[in-house]
Order: C-alpha cells, then structure tokens, then sequence
C-alpha cells in the first residue's frame, strides 16, 4: 500500500482506491513463484519500517529501486489500475465515455472562457 | 459473400485489410478484378466499439509478441509494445487519429535537400511531387479531409484554444483545426464528429474516415471480393521463374491452407509486411523475398514523435473533443540553422485518464512528478511532436528466433538506435511547445520521450536505384514482377506528415498502374 502511495501519493485518494492496485499485484504473486519471488524480495529490501519513513525517504528507497523488477512491477499496477476505476475519474475530473450522451459537442467541448475563441478561418462551424 | 476459389490462379490476393490494403481492395474490385483480402484480424462494427479504453485497446490492437533493442528509450518506457498496430478488419485506420497532411515538395528529395547526414540512409523519392499531388488531390476527397475541397474544419475544441493563442503569442503563424479525415458536417454517407474524443478506440459514429465502414464494405458490395477474416498470412511461395504464386495462411482454426494468386500485394504494416517478406525465404531467396538488396526491414522509420504536456491554473478538459485537431504548421521547413535537417509538426493531443500515465510520461516519471500533472488531469493542454525521423540501414526489423509466434515462428524485432539529428529536433520541438504553453501562463510543462511507433514506415521502400531499396515508383518489388508493396514500408522516407495520406494515395497510384498493367497483360 505504501510503496502504490509512493509511486502515486495523492493525498485526497482513500486508501480503498489503492486497494485494488495491491490486490491485484498479490493475486500476480499468488499466481506466479517468480513474481513471488521478485515481489518478496523487493518488500525485504524496502524494509518493514518503509511505511513509517516520511515521504521524502520512501521517494529516495524506492528510486534506488528504480531499474528493478519489483519497481517496474509495482509502478505498472499502481499505473495501471489506480487511474481505471469510477471513483478515480470522478477524482480527477475524467468524464469518460461521452457517445451514449451524444458527445461533448454539446457538453462543454469548447467551453474554455479564459482564453480568446479562435477565429472562424483557423477554427469551423459548429455543426 | 463472394467466394474465390483456393485453386484460382487468377486473383489478386491483398494481405491486410488498413489503410493501404483496404483502399487497393476497393480500387481493384470496382474496376471488376477478383481479389481475395487476407485480414488476421476478427471484425468489429461501429455497435461493438468498446467504449472503455483497456478494452477497446485489447479489442483493437496487434498484441501478438513483438521485440526491441537498439538505444531509443521505447524498449524501457514501453516494454512490450515497441510498435502500436491494429490486428482487426480496417486496420490500424480503426484506431488512427485521422490527421491527414500532405508530404511537402522537398521531403521526397529528402537526400538532395538534406546532403549527405553521416550515418544515414537517406535517398530521394523515384516519384515526382507532381505526381503526387494528383494523388492527394484523389486521396482527400475520398478520405473528405477537413480545410480541403472546400470542406469546412473542424470547430476549436478548448484544448485547440489553449495551443492556438500559445502558439500565436510566440508568433507562429499556420495554426489551425487540421487537415482531418474526420466529417466536420455529414458527408461519404456517413455522420458528422460529435466531439467525443473516442477517436483511438473505434469512433462509434463513423466521422472518422476507416477502411473498415467504407473500403471495404464498399468492395465488398461490388461482388468481387472474399474477405478472409482471422486468416494470417505466414509464407508467400514462388515458382522456379521467380514469380510468386500462392500465398500461405493460417485460417480461424489456425489450420495452414494455400491461395493461389495472380498477384500479391502485401499491406501488414510496415513491422509484419518486413517479417512476412523475411519469414518467405527459399533456396532462391535466401535472404528472404525481394530482399536481393538486403534492403527488406532496413530502414525503419517511425517519426520523432513525443508528448509535450502543460498543466495550467484553470480548468481545460483536453479529453473532451476530437483528439488531434489542431497543427502548428511553421516549423515544417527545412532549415539547418535550427540544429537539425528536416521540419516537424506539432499536434493537438489528449489522452484519456487511464492511458495517460501509462503512454503519456516515461518510466522514470513517478511520485511526486507524476501526482502533480495527474492532479491536474482537468487542467492539462496537450501536444504531439511529429517530426522526420533520420533513415539509418542498422535501425530494422529482423526475425527474433528466440521469441515465437502461437505458429511456431520468429517474431519481429524492432531494433533503433536515434540518430543525433533526431534528439535535437526532439529537443528543439520540446523547447518551442513548452515557449506555446507558457506564453499562455502554464504553471508547468512535461514531455514524455519517444512514443512506440504508431507510423511504422520504409521497411520496403521505392528506391530508382535497385541496390538502394525494394521497390520501384509503383510499389512493384525489383526482384519479383508480380508482388506489390502497398502500405506505409513502401515510402522512401518518411518526411514529417502523418503518413495514412501518403499510404492512401500511393495506394490510388498503384491500383491504376496494377489495372494497367493487367490489361496490358504485363501482369
Ligand atoms: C493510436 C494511433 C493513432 C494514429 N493516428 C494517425 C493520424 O492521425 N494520422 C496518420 O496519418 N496516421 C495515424 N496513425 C497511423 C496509421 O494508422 C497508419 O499509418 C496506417 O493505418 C498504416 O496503414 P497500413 O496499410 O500500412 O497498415 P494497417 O492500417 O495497420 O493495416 C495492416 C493490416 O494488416 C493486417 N496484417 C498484418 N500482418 C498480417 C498477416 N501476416 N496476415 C494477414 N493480415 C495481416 C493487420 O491485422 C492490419 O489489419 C495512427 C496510429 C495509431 C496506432
Ligand atoms: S471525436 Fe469525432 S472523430 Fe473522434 S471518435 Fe468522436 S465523433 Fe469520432
């Protein structure tokens, strides 16, 4: 959980939204003796007081860390599951999928107001 | 549905059904001709686009193995996907983003213009511009490209607001919606863009110009078409004259079956069309077919091509709206002062959230870094550099035999090593978009570093010179009379345009010189 918050440290994020990332690299272990392995290893190295260090500290353990196989396994999940849940898009802002809906053309695609609209001959027709 | 009989030596068979093969599929069939379309892919409709991006990713994309090496950084940032295809019905033109400019007049004279840049391969086009432009001309109509022909652009999206006033404080001048193969009202009996920003997962409206809704339904209704889906061509096989004969695929059932041909066309896409020409060797082909040049893979160019990502106070959302509209057209020249050769485009470009950490950044982007642009998901403004890529005859695909397909054979290996006239375009086109965000008050701007090859090109090209490359100004290989290259490994440079226009016109040249040529008997 500690090293997802590290690789991804948004504060604001539950700790159930990083539970999946941790999920997920426990069942490859599970499945898998070499991920096993490399995911043991990796945690052994990082030490069990790695949770307890300040987030500057974790930063500098786990980029020593950085060309391992622990590290890329670890930054691929927490990348790759972090950002791809309900709770994350509406965190971040990320509408998602808007063809059900008929499109941003008529929700806000163009709504930006602090900055000059462009002019016709650079831009074209609303449809 | 038509059927063509295995044993008919008289069609024309077409690998690949994307932007090359696709476009020929529909030139050769309407004109009567017989042609079987070998497509490895399954086919999908605009009812079963997913609308979730991992999945529309796995639905879409060429996810057989393939392997790199070589000292660009995609090896590390991208493991796994050193090139980004499509394996379905229509091709990587299901995914593409549709930005269709025009290659400039001195970018097929890319030796000429360039000189003699030590450690590259650089040749001039065996074409005249001239020729085409004529093509283009034919290309954009049927593709209804934006800002052409008289059909309005597209309409600025907020993302496009924030690069075009960046970009018009710092003083470029050609800065607008794009030249795109996308409806910015209805044409081509299909819809317009409704601003959905879906584009790389399968545009569900058909506002994007896709051999899989137009070509090759449209073939197909001319009656001389058999499109063999999830067929994988593994083998083309020769007679003692040397002129091919059969194609052998593997079908569905993954079971080895053999088309006999009049002539084959090969449009895999740069990566596949290099391994398939690579995996048919013989006795006298040692080196694989067509390839007496030693020419087949070499070459492989992919364009400079990275992000460039702002993060601002105020709220943008980049995701909404058609993702690549909009192009800075002023550095598209050649001017050696600049500290390279060659010119670039910067492009609009955003990335939905879960893709954005995974393809927009490198691998050495994490922590704190990474929190902040994400924390700023809604209030980042994006660019794509698209710059000429250097030819060098050591960047190539070769066949892996350590690495093996579900068949049993070698994949592809991609190996690159950058030219330094890459890395400073690359440099110089970071600085400038990072000059366009700030002069619209970025609080910060990130890059990411090469992305995988999307454009795959060269690995066959045209060459006047036999020894230089694969083929002539038709596509039509030196060594073998009746095989075709069709797709993007036939350019003989890459020059700096996002290459499906290219693609597609060349395709139009070489149907008319393959009907041609047909009738005259020559073939
Ligand atoms: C995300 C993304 C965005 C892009 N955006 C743009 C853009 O904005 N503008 C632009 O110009 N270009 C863009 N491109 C590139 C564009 O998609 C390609 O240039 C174009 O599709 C290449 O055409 P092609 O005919 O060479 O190959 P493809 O369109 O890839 O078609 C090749 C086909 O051959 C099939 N195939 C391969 N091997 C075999 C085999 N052995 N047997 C049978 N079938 C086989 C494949 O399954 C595939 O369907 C983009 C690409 C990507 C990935
Ligand atoms: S933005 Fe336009 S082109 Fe892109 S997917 Fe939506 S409708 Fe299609």
């Amino acid at each position: 959980m500690s090293v997802a918050r590290t690789i991804a440290p948004h504060d604001g994020l539950p700790d159930s939204a990083y539970a999946p990332v941790v999920r997920a690299i426990d069942d490859a272990a599970a499945a898998d003796a070499h991920v096993h392995a490399v995911v043991s290893e990796g945690l052994n190295r990082l030490g069990a007081a790695f949770a307890s260090r300040s987030e500057a500290q974790r930063v500098r353990a786990l980029g020593a860390m950085e060309s391992s196989e622990f590290f890329r396994l670890a930054r691929g999940k927490t990348l790759g599951i972090l950002y791809d849940s309900p709770a994350a898009y509406a965190y971040f802002g990320y509408q998602g999928e808007a063809f059900s809906k008929g499109g941003y053309l008529t929700r806000g695609f163009n709504d930006l107001k602090w900055l000059p609209d462009v002019p016709p001959q650079d831009s074209g027709p609303v449809p | 549905m038509t059927l063509i009989a295995q044993d008919d030596a008289n069609a024309v068979v077409i690998i690949g059904s994307g932007a090359g093969g696709g476009v020929l599929a529909h030139e050769l069939t309407r004109r009567g001709i017989k042609v079987v379309l070998i497509e490895a892919g399954a086919r999908q409709s605009l009812a079963s686009f997913s609308q979730n991006p991992g999945k529309a990713f796995e639905q879409l994309s060429w996810l057989d193995p393939r392997t790199s090496s070589g000292t660009w950084t995609v090896p590390q940032d991208y493991p796994g996907l050193p090139s980004w295809t499509c394996k379905t019905v229509g091709g990587t033109t299901v995914h593409w983003t549709a930005a269709a400019p025009r290659l400039n007049p001195w970018e097929l004279r890319a030796r000429t213009a360039y000189g003699a840049v030590p450690g590259t391969s650089l040749i001039d086009w065996p074409l005249e511009y001239a020729e085409l432009e004529r093509y283009y001309g034919l290309a954009e109509q049927r593709m209804v490209v934006t800002r052409r022909h008289g059909n309005p652009g597209l309409p600025a999206s907020s993302n496009f607001k924030v690069m075009y006033n960046g970009a018009r404080r710092i003083g470029y001048k050609r800065v607008h919606t794009g030249y795109m193969a996308i409806n910015s009202r209805p044409a081509d009996d299909r819809a317009f863009c409704i601003q959905q920003g879906f584009c790389i997962q399968g545009c569900k409206t058909g506002a994007k110009w896709s051999t899989l809704y137009t070509e090759v339904p449209r073939a197909e209704a001319t009656g001389h078409l058999d499109l063999r889906i999830q067929c994988q061509a593994v083998r083309i096989e020769h007679a003692k004259d040397g002129r091919v004969t059969a194609v052998i695929y593997r079908d569905p059932q993954g079971v080895e079956q053999s088309q006999k041909a009049r002539l084959v066309c090969v449009a895999c896409n740069s990566v596949e069309t290099a391994r398939l020409l690579l995996l048919s060797e013989s006795a006298r082909h040692p080196h694989g077919l067509a390839n007496s040049s030693d020419q087949v893979g070499r070459n492989f160019c992919h364009h400079v091509a990275g992000f460039i990502w702002g993060a601002f106070e105020k709220p943008i959302h980049f995701y909404r709206g058609t993702t690549l509209a909009g192009i800075i057209e002023d550095e598209i020249r050649n001017d050696p002062a600049r500290g390279f050769v060659g010119g670039y485009h910067l492009e609009l470009a955003a990335l939905d959230l879960p893709s954005l950490p995974l393809a927009g950044f490198p691998c050495t982007t994490w922590g704190p870094d990474l929190a902040f642009f994400m924390d700023h998901y809604a209030r980042l403004s994006g660019m794509l550099i698209n710059g000429e890529d250097m030819p060098r005859s050591t960047n190539r695909i070769s066949l892996n035999p350590a690495v093996r397909d579900r068949f049993g054979l070698p994949v592809a290996n991609i190996h690159c090593d950058e030219h330094p006239n890459d890395a400073a375009m690359r440099a110089h086109a970071q600085r400038q978009g990072k000059a366009v965000y700030e002069a619209v008050d970025a609080v910060a701007v990130t890059f990411s570093r090469q992305t995988p090859a999307t454009h795959n090109m060269c690995t066959a090209r045209m060459s006047a010179d036999p020894a230089e490359g694969v083929t002539d100004a038709h596509g039509r290989t030196h060594d073998v009379p009746n095989l075709f290259i069709s797709d993007g490994s036939a350019l003989s440079t890459p020059g700096s345009a996002n290459p499906t226009l290219t693609i597609v016109a060349l395709a139009l040249r070489q149907a008319d010189y393959i009907a041609r040529q047909m009738r005259a008997h020559d073939l």
